[in-house]
């Protein structure tokens, strides 16, 4: 029996009706309603659920293609540049070909790998990178989560020491640079070498080690050691930005979090590491990333301090439009830029996957 | 213990309470230290090294430069003889120098127009690589390219090359290159200028997406450190937050902004930095072409005019952000 029979009950047969019947009319009645109630919400439901599949589906495919063509945009001169490193001398000169080269070759690549010494190249380049990457992450982690949560004298001056180091055009810190590290003296900001005519390392020299009294200073340049130092103590190619990005994440982590610990009993540092530290990860895998990728590419400190002894992926592309002639110096350039590129890139597809997702913040409620 | 009569006339014993002072101080003490003790790289490096190579940077701007045959020699200015005295080299970029206030002008609206559209565009597209989605490290990799793109080395490659500078924008059009607008003003103006408000509005879209290979050259770094901060943003609050019944969209304006607003901050700062020192800034190109003549103490004047309208850009900047910035830590 639906509703619409009910409907139909006529006057007549209402009378007629028992109280027991009544009661068990309007019961079935009540059932009846509520059915049709349900089937009505199962049909909106289907209708969100269809529309949520929709969504489900056709954003992500919006979004690929949206991103797509925006990768289209950041590929296309270098698709381009790869397409010239394949063709042959005779490609070069022929208008038609603009993309495929009609006769493809890896002579350029093997020559540009020949004259750069690739293999060693890569290996050393891979090194220092590495070294100066780690050194970066650890210590703009360190010295971002010290101006986050201490408050202490000459903090602001300090802060404007970070920020300073961002913004200062390389070209004017060049020389100073240079000399100290070629001249290093551990000094204390020159005032020692000021008063006396010697810096500390002078003085050690003169007394201890050579004893003749002259005193020579420490000579860094064509070693390792500028980088790590300027790295280590986040100086190194854009370290206050890793700073200042560390020290506004920091800022945002609940105090409650490190309360917690110090009440648990960990000290500042035990909290610092086993609790702060794992939160910053994803951050930390970036840092790592840009500072890698820049040392990578970095012209600025290798030729200031690697005259002669390392060689670094920026000697790839000198070398190489160095030994080109003429009609090949384009191709060449562009073999280099891609030799260079492509190990990068590969280590990028590996290291974002560190950036993991979702990271729990806190155990903390609101 | 002190026993003290109160206003009522009844002896009142007060507690103790110089210990849990002291406790307290003691551990804002040692609160201190430890903020010297997490900084001390920076205060060695500061010390030991970067301290002497800033001296010295702004040192070469109050003297002349003369280089010698195996290094250089500084000598200093004097007052009363030289014009505006240890500033002389100042009173040459300003006097000499023509255009270098019309560069900074320049500059620094550069900077303000870029901005926006940096940090709008950089939030967008992280926004879409944090989520879910096919062939997402392959877009990830691809969008870390323009970060590689600006730096070093890849810049060298680059400059000189046809296609890039085709590809750069508008510029290309005059100068032959293979691109023409995507999008012509004058048609999107018959379009829209009935219903945008005033044409600088759309001037400004068409400009950016016509310069769109540059802006999204600019956007590398921004959309790295987007993408780290969203996927540091904890799922259980939207979960919460969800069961309470709020929309995707309040989500991403109630809860995505305001736990990203320190990141959003860092990435204003970087985009000023990055627009003003970049390599193709005319102040930069000035810097370079002292450098490149010899003339460090030109180059060290120009570069401290610099830092200091840029550290008074940032510095208004920063109190802006102090203001509007939501740290978890304040509530």
């Amino acid at each position: 029996m639906t509703n619409i029979e009910y409907a139909e009950l006529t006057q007549e047969q209402l009378e007629n009706m028992t109280d027991e019947e009544i009661a068990e009319y309007n019961q079935q009645r009540k059932k009846a309603l509520e059915d049709l109630k349900f089937e009505e919400i199962q049909k909106k439901s289907k209708a969100a659920n269809r529309y949520a599949k929709f969504k489900k589906t056709a954003f992500p495919i919006v979004k690929v293609i949206f991103l797509l063509e925006l990768s289209f945009i950041i590929l296309f001169p270098l698709i381009s540049q790869l397409c010239s490193t394949f063709m042959s001398v005779s490609d070069l000169s022929d208008p038609t070909v603009e993309f495929i080269p009609m006769s493809p070759t890896i002579e350029h690549y093997q020559n540009v790998m020949t004259i750069s010494d690739y293999w060693t190249t890569l290996l050393m380049t891979v090194v220092i990178c590495l070294i100066v990457a780690v050194c970066t992450m650890y210590s703009a982690s360190l010295i971002g989560y010290g101006f986050a949560k201490f408050n202490f004298k000459g903090k602001n001056f300090l802060f404007l020491l970070v920020i300073i180091t961002i913004i200062i055009p390389p070209a004017t810190i060049l020389l100073p640079m240079f000399t100290k590290f070629r001249f290093f003296d551990f000094d204390f900001l020159g005032l020692i070498k000021l008063f006396t005519g010697k810096g500390i390392y002078q003085w050690i020299d003169a007394l201890l080690i050579s004893g003749d009294g002259v005193g020579e200073a420490l000579k860094l340049t064509n070693s390792i050691w500028p980088l790590i130092l300027l790295s280590i103590t986040g100086f190194g190619f854009r370290g206050g930005l890793f700073i200042f990005l560390m020290r506004q994440f920091y800022r945002g982590v609940p105090n409650e979090l490190s309360e917690a610990s110090y009440v648990d009993g960990a000290g500042v540092f035990r909290t610092y590491f086993s609790v702060i530290h794992p939160l910053g990860k994803s951050l930390r895998v970036t840092i790592f990333l840009l500072s890698f990728s820049w040392q990578w590419t970095d012209t600025f400190y290798s030729g200031m301090f690697f005259s002669t002894s390392y060689e670094v992926m920026a000697n790839v592309l000198t070398k190489a439009q160095g030994a080109a002639e003429t009609s090949l110096s384009n191709v060449y350039t562009n073999t280099a830029t891609m030799l260079i590129l492509i190990p990068l890139l590969i280590i990028f597809a590996f290291g974002q996957n560190l950036m993991a997702e979702g990271i729990e913040r806190s155990g903390i409620v609101g | 213990m002190n026993k003290k009569v109160d206003a009522s006339g009844a002896v009142a014993v007060e507690p103790k309470v110089k210990l849990k002072k002291k406790g307290l101080t003691d551990y804002e003490k040692q609160k201190t230290i430890y903020g010297y003790v997490f900084l001390a790289p920076l205060i060695f490096g500061f010390i030991f090294f970067y301290g002497e190579i800033l001296i010295n940077a702004v040192y070469f701007s109050l003297t002349k430069f003369n280089s010698t045959g195996n290094g250089y020699a500084l000598e200093s200015f004097h007052w009363g003889v030289d014009t505006w005295g240890w500033f002389k080299n100042f009173h040459y970029i300003f006097a000499e120098q023509n255009g270098i206030i019309e560069s900074l002008w320049n500059s620094v609206l550069g900077m303000i127009i870029d901005i926006p559209l940096i940090i709008i565009f950089s939030l967008f597209i992280a926004t879409l690589l944090s989520g879910k989605m096919p062939g997402r490290g392959f877009f990830r990799a691809i969008f870390f390219i323009p970060a590689v793109l600006v730096t070093g080395v890849i810049v060298e490659s680059t400059m000189g090359n046809a296609l890039y500078d085709s590809m750069t924008g508008l510029s290309g059009i005059s100068a032959g290159g293979i691109q023409s607008e995507m999008l012509s003003i004058a048609d999107m103006e018959e379009l829209l200028g009935e219903i945008v408000f005033s044409s600088d509005i759309y001037n400004y879209i068409m400009s950016a997406v016509n310069n769109i290979f540059s802006v999204v050259n600019k956007c590398g770094v921004q959309i790295l450190i987007f993408i780290s901060a969203l996927l540091g943003i904890s799922p259980s609050i939207y979960e919460s937050a969800k069961i309470e019944g709020a929309s995707g969209w309040d989500c991403y304006w109630k809860i995505t902004i305001p736990m990203i607003g320190p990141m959003i901050y860092v990435n204003i700062i970087y985009t000023i930095v990055d627009s003003l020192c970049s390599a193709d800034n005319t102040i930069m190109i000035m810097v370079d072409q002292y450098k490149s003549q010899a003339k460090y103490d030109y180059a060290a004047a120009v570069a401290v005019v610099y830092f200091i309208i840029i550290a008074l850009i940032i510095g208004i900047v920063s109190l802006v952000m102090n203001k509007i910035v939501f740290y978890q830590t304040n509530e």
